[in-house]
């Protein structure tokens, strides 16, 4: 079992404060999000799950910059490095999302330039980008020389390599950038040391293949090299295995849990599947009709759900390793956010809603150490 | 009506009510300058299966493993390329026009989709009765409205809602019109293909009950079709599972889950995410690579390209279906001990 990572303030990676989104459509205003706060840690793997409608794509486009047009943030902070996010000019936002936020979504089939080879598409964030690249595109050269020269016997070979180390030593110093056809070669090895990195077969081929060229799984592998390439500070992954099936999904979590020991990123595991929570996260937050009802650690969130919606989540889902006599279905359905309940946004369907809950709404209030919980029954 | 003179048949007709004998389904790719047939797709080849009255028997597989097309083969919604499927001990397989009408209104089909399974423009009144109007089953309008009125009652909605729209529902309301409008006509046999794929976990379990009370209530016998291995063994007396057009093993839900017999069973088996965080292992996920495509199928075992106990037998040889235990048949050439391998669950 992976230790869970020492949750102390130092390796805040991001932090999403009191966020509230509300989308304007011809039928009303939706309140998607009501006041979402979340602290997600480098190193860390946060499950989100809800079902449909909860808010959790929305939370990723929010802290991505992506939501839109007719999204309206009403208030809320997206802290990235110290920086508020949701304040920054379109500009300053594009910049972040380059160096400091990646995302992979569902289906990657949409998300790929079908008419791009892959190899273009990942050197393309290098090549579009060399000024800011330049450093990191040659430090990674002379790390990838560094291990060659280690493993290298051929004498030919190791001097080509100890010029090639010098040439970039000088470049390192020079102020000025590198040249467009040393930028795509750097880029060129750094791309495919990364389509190794997502265990991609075969990685040269693929390099030079087209997104139809690929099945389900090896698109969402390049995918996911195309985020990290980047070295983001937080990977936003939305609902990543949906489309695929349990074998190729089995390959991507394990890929996704090895890689959170490899990077620094911090990533968000965005499901509604609670099995793969459990299979892969540290952490996980809970949400339903656009708040965070739970979150905390998910043993401790597995083994003592506290709020009635995680509880009846539970409950509600079938087990391939138990046998339940009957599921005990959640009643009623998820509320039409244009007229959403009042207070609480779960009492309609809640089994144990008194007085209070309709009048006003509970805090995240921390009920354990490390466990928290949005629900009146355990004060707030 | 054929009557039936095989003595067979008769027993038959007793113990299954469905019953598919080697069928194939193979669409053709045409191609070149004269549209001659230049591959198949095999997406049914060689699969035998009987469904017993009152069980649920649940096919399980990865997408293109050819689950919905049997599905759809023994509803006779498409025609198998060869083989034999009968239904209540009758051979329907070449029935058409009015004598393979009869054997409509006894097999009925829930699809996944409920947003694109019913007719936007119909009121649920017209969804419910119209398939009355069409196998005779009331003889007025007041009766079928009468027995429409009940049904919408029978699966947790309202007489209000008879009026209304498809798309004034939600997803988990529409599959309660869809599985209504199924039995409309008081069918025998329900086909359900992915019936809560489309639905939220918490809408997921009000259907899964329903059905189940479904079941009890009428009688009636279930092929439930899912990739999703949770919801199959809730809701499964037995289990098929399919691999690139065939049914690579099929038993009692105990035992395919407790002690699965073909390496592609443990497989997926293992693929499953285990809900229990504290049993978290670092299994390594059996399978390595994704399903051939039907179109060019492995020599031999259609496993064997993934599968980790592979030989060179694998490949020469097709494996022969064994009967482990008392119904509980395997295709493998190999009787292999899991017993000491990592399991998720």
């Amino acid at each position: 079992m992976n230790s869970t990572p020492q949750l102390t303030k130092k390796n805040v990676a991001l932090e999403v404060r009191n966020l509230r989104v509300v989308f304007h459509t011809y039928a009303g205003v939706v309140k998607a999000i009501d006041g979402v706060n979340l602290t997600v840690h480098s190193k860390e793997l946060l499950g989100l799950v809800g079902e449909s409608g909860s808010g959790k794509s929305v939370t990723a486009l929010a802290i991505a910059g992506l939501l839109p047009e007719n999204a309206e943030v009403l208030e809320g902070e997206v802290l990235l490095r110290g920086k508020d996010l949701l304040k920054q000019s379109k500009k300053e936002l594009r910049m972040a999302r380059l160096t400091d936020i990646a995302l992979v979504f569902q289906d990657p089939m949409t998300y790929l330039n079908p008419v791009m080879t892959i190899g273009t598409q990942i050197t393309e964030i290098f090549t579009g980008n060399l000024k800011i690249y330049k450093d990191e595109l040659i430090q990674s050269r002379l790390d990838q020389i560094e291990n060659e020269l280690r493993q290298e016997t051929d004498p030919k070979k190791i001097s080509k390599l100890n010029e090639e180390k010098t040439k970039l030593e000088i470049k390192k110093q020079n102020s000025s950038g590198i040249s467009k056809k040393e930028g795509k070669r750097l880029a060129k090895l750094l791309a495919i040391e990364y389509l190794k990195l997502v265990k991609l077969p075969e990685p040269e081929r693929v390099f030079k293949m087209y997104p139809f060229e690929l099945s389900g799984g090896m698109r969402q592998r390049a995918m996911i090299a195309m985020a990290l390439v980047r070295r983001p500070a937080v990977l936003l992954a939305d609902e990543i295995t949906t489309a695929l099936d349990v074998t190729v999904q089995a390959q991507i979590l394990k890929l996704i849990k090895e890689l959170r020991d490899k990077v620094d990123a911090a990533i968000i595991l965005i499901t509604h599947d609670l099995g793969i929570v459990a299979e892969t996260c540290d952490r996980v937050a809970v949400m339903y009709a656009g708040n965070i009802v739970e979150e905390g650690d998910v043993i401790e969130i597995f083994k003592n759900p506290l709020h009635p919606y995680t509880v009846g989540l539970f409950g509600a889902v079938p087990r391939p390793d138990i046998e339940k006599e009957n599921l005990e279905p959640v009643p009623g359905s998820v509320p039409d956010l244009i007229n959403p309940p009042s207070g609480c946004r779960f009492h309609p369907r809640c089994p144990k809603a008194f007085e209070r809950c309709p009048k006003s709404k509970p805090p995240l209030i921390e009920y354990e150490p490390g466990h928290k919980v949005a629900c009146f029954l355990y004060g707030g | 009506m054929g009557t039936i003179t095989d003595s067979t048949l008769g027993e038959l007709e007793s113990i299954n009510l469905v019953e598919a004998r080697n069928v194939f389904k193979w669409f053709p790719i045409k191609g070149g300058l004269f549209g001659r047939t230049i591959a198949n797709v095999r997406a049914v080849d060689g699969v035998s299966i009987s469904i017993r009255k009152g069980e649920t028997m649940g096919l399980v597989g990865e997408s293109g493993s050819g689950k919905t097309t049997l599905g759809r083969t023994i509803m006779r919604l498409i025609d198998p390329t060869k083989g034999e499927i009968f239904f209540d001990g009758v051979n329907i397989t070449r029935l058409s026009g009015r004598s393979l009408k009869r054997y409509r209104r006894r097999m009925q089909m829930v699809f996944q989709d409920p947003y694109a399974s019913l007719d936007p423009r119909q009121t649920v009144r017209s969804a419910l009765t119209e398939p009355m109007k069409i196998h005779h089953i009331a003889s007025s309008k007041k009766e079928a409205d009468e027995a429409a009125a009940k049904l919408i009652e029978t699966v947790g909605l309202n007489q209000d809602h008879l009026e209304r729209f498809p798309h004034e529902f939600s997803g988990g309301q529409r599959q309660r019109i869809a599985i209504a409008r199924a039995l409309a006509v008081n069918p025998e046999f329900v086909l359900l293909d992915e019936p809560t794929s489309s639905l939220d976990v918490s809408v997921q379990a009000q259907i899964l009950n329903l059905l189940k009370q479904l079941q009890r209530r009428f009688n009636l016998t279930y092929l439930f079709i899912s990739h999703n291995l949770s919801v199959i063994r809730h809701m499964c007396d037995r289990v098929a599972v399919m691999y690139l057009g065939r049914i690579v093993e099929i038993g009692n839900m105990k035992a395919i889950y407790e002690s699965p017999k073909h390496p592609y069973t443990f497989a997926l088996l293992s693929a499953v995410p285990n809900p229990d965080p504290t049993k978290r292992k670092e299994h390594e996920p059996v399978l390595e690579g994704e399903v051939p495509s039907p179109i060019d199928i492995p020599s031999g075992c259609r496993f064997r390209t993934r599968c980790p106990y592979n030989t060179e037998k694998c490949a020469r040889e097709f494996p022969p279906l064994v009967e482990i235990e008392p119904g509980h048949w395997v295709e493998c050439h190999y009787d292999i001990d899991f017993s000491s391998a990592r399991r998720s669950f």
